[in-house]
């Protein structure tokens, strides 16, 4: 039991000391899933908000794949992207695998449909007058969708929120892409995996903290947001 | 000047058609547009906004055959009109961003977006609102904001569906002062649909009447409201502004709005002596020639137009600044 207390102790230390290893490790998870993140919304978004505005053949079907996609295991996220990363893979010849950008790709593929996904719910949930208004206004078809996308900001913001949660607290795709490589691409989850099998509790639980504050945070932004756009 | 003009236009969602064989919306003038529910008002309104393609027919803005295939075309046009919804749906934004909208997406600098909302909101008593969220008003200021952002693109024509619903009593007034005001004031026409008659005539010049989606062009003119009173001989009398006064076969006495059809005005140089009850002079001051007929203005204290052949109208030598006679019957004043 000693080697918990003791743990905790240390952890304490190294979270108020800012130690400085510490620090690089959640800079690392914070930068991989911000751009992760920020990718998925850029395509995300979008492809969400047409989904839900236009109809063709097929959609609902799209829908349920998205909604499929949301519960992705990220092992098999990782050991997709590392079957086309890897030396012999088709895209082998970039030499993306064990770098960041790797991380970002996969992390991309698991927010994807998060952000997608909600953005339909979030969109579809919106007043079907919302497009008249907006061009009897004289808004032009760009202006209109924007105005839609505005009118829809809470709700999508929640699905960036909930996108961003994935990302940052997954170990598959950064274990099997990143590959964990000290000072470049080990993020929290992996630290703590690796820490964990060596014995040192410290540093695993000083990042473990940070992963609860991450996860409380995002929980308690996106019960607010869902509130406002309620 | 002729803002609109309709011909066989047919229009309309799913199964429902508003058919228009012709119709023409004049420069500068109020139109009312009055029917009952499913009749076909807000159908005209949109059809007029550039939102509703005609399925046949032909829509003319200024002049122009509305091509719906060019849609910068149309961006154009539908930016030189603005609509107010039936059932208006406020965005989520504050009061103020609501109503810069329009101003916005055309894309005006802000410090014009700024002042003219400003005074906007003040012309509506809604500057203690401005940062409010919309979604939080009452029904009345969310019409009245669903107003103000219409009203402040400062457009040559306003569509206005049903401006007054869920505004309360008091206010009413003062939209309607408003909506003549922009007109009178920036020469903008203006088609507004009403259930209420009596606003129809209070406000328009014309009434258009919608029926079982069709079109049919009864204007009231010489439209009056006042009071009725009671004469010993069992009519009714009602006072106009400049004096005059005319007389009604009717039972209903207090406020009211009448009516007198042109067509049923007999116009004279000299005072006729005749059974009719109503005999007014004035000086014409205006003539409009409609296909033929012509309709002439006379001043009689209040402003009344009677229509007359051109033949006949040649055959007395009138001209604008004489004076003339009015003769109609107390039986062809219609109480509205």
């Amino acid at each position: 039991m000693e080697y918990i207390t003791e743990g905790c102790t240390g952890a304490l230390r190294i979270i108020f000391r800012a130690d400085r290893e510490f620090v690089a490790i959640v800079s690392v998870s914070l930068l991989v899933a911000t751009i992760s993140t920020s990718l998925a919304a850029v395509s995300g978004i979008p492809f969400g908000a047409l989904l839900a505005h236009k109809r063709f053949a097929g959609r609902d079907a799209v829908i349920t794949v998205l909604n499929t996609l949301m519960s992705l295991p990220t092992v098999v996220v990782g050991l997709m992207v590392y079957s086309f990363l890897s030396r012999r893979g088709p895209l082998g010849s970039l030499g993306l695998l064990y770098t960041r950008s790797a991380m970002v790709i996969g992390q991309w593929i698991l927010a994807f449909p998060i952000v997608a996904g909600l953005s339909v719910a979030a969109v579809k949930g919106l007043d079907p007058r919302i497009h008249e208004t907006a061009v009897s206004l004289g808004a032009d078809a760009a202006q209109g969708f924007r105005t839609f996308l505005r009118e829809a900001r809470f709700g999508i913001l929640a699905a960036l929120v909930a996108g961003f949660g994935r990302v940052f607290a997954e170990v598959g795709v950064s274990m099997m892409l990143g590959g964990n490589i000290r000072g470049y691409t080990r993020n929290i989850t992996t630290a703590i995996a690796l820490e964990t099998s060596k014995g040192e509790f410290a540093l695993g639980i000083a990042l473990g903290l940070v992963l609860l504050a991450v996860a409380l945070g995002v929980n308690v932004v996106f019960g607010l947001l869902r509130r406002r756009s309620a | 000047m002729t803002v609109y003009a309709l011909e066989d236009a047919v229009a309309g969602a799913g199964e429902f058609r508003l058919r228009v064989r012709d119709c023409a919306i004049e420069q500068g003038r109020v139109y009312a547009v009055v029917g009952p529910n499913g009749s076909g008002k807000t159908t005209l309104l949109r059809m007029l906004a550039f939102r509703l393609r005609p399925v046949r027919g032909r829509v003319a803005f200024r002049g122009e055959v509305v091509d719906y295939a060019d849609r910068a075309g149309l961006l154009a046009r539908r930016r030189r009109v603005s609509a107010l919804l039936q059932t208006p749906y406020l965005f989520n934004l504050s009061v103020r961003e609501n109503i810069a909208y329009g101003l916005k997406v055309r894309g005006l600098p802000r410090r014009e977006v700024a002042s003219r909302v400003g005074a906007i909101m003040e012309r509506l008593g809604l500057a203690a609102l401005a940062a409010r969220n919309a979604h939080a008003l009452s029904g009345g200021e969310a019409q009245r904001v669903a107003l103000a952002r219409a009203l402040v693109l400062d457009t040559e024509v306003y569509l206005l569906d049903e401006p007054t619903a869920n505004v309360d009593q008091r206010q009413v007034r003062a939209v309607e002062e408003l909506i003549l005001e922009f007109n009178r004031k920036n020469a903008a026409t203006i088609v507004l649909s009403t259930h209420s008659q009596d606003q129809a005539c209070r406000l328009s010049h014309h009434v258009v009447s919608v029926v079982e989606g069709e079109i049919r062009d009864i204007a009231y003119e010489n439209v009056f409201a006042g009071v009725l009173h009671a004469d010993p001989d069992g009519l009714r009398g009602m006072a106009l502004p400049g004096g005059a006064r005319i007389r009604a076969a009717t039972a209903k006495t207090g406020a009211a709005t009448i009516a007198v059809d042109p067509r049923d005005i007999i116009l004279s140089r000299q005072a006729i002596d005749s059974s009719a009850l109503n005999r007014l002079t004035g000086t014409i001051v205006k003539i409009e020639d409609a296909d033929g007929t012509l309709r002439v203005f006379v001043d009689a204290g209040a402003l009344i137009c009677a229509m007359i052949t051109r033949r006949s109208f040649l055959d007395m030598g009138l001209n604008v600044g004489e004076r003339v006679w009015l003769t109609f019957k107390a039986t062809a004043v219609k109480v509205l």
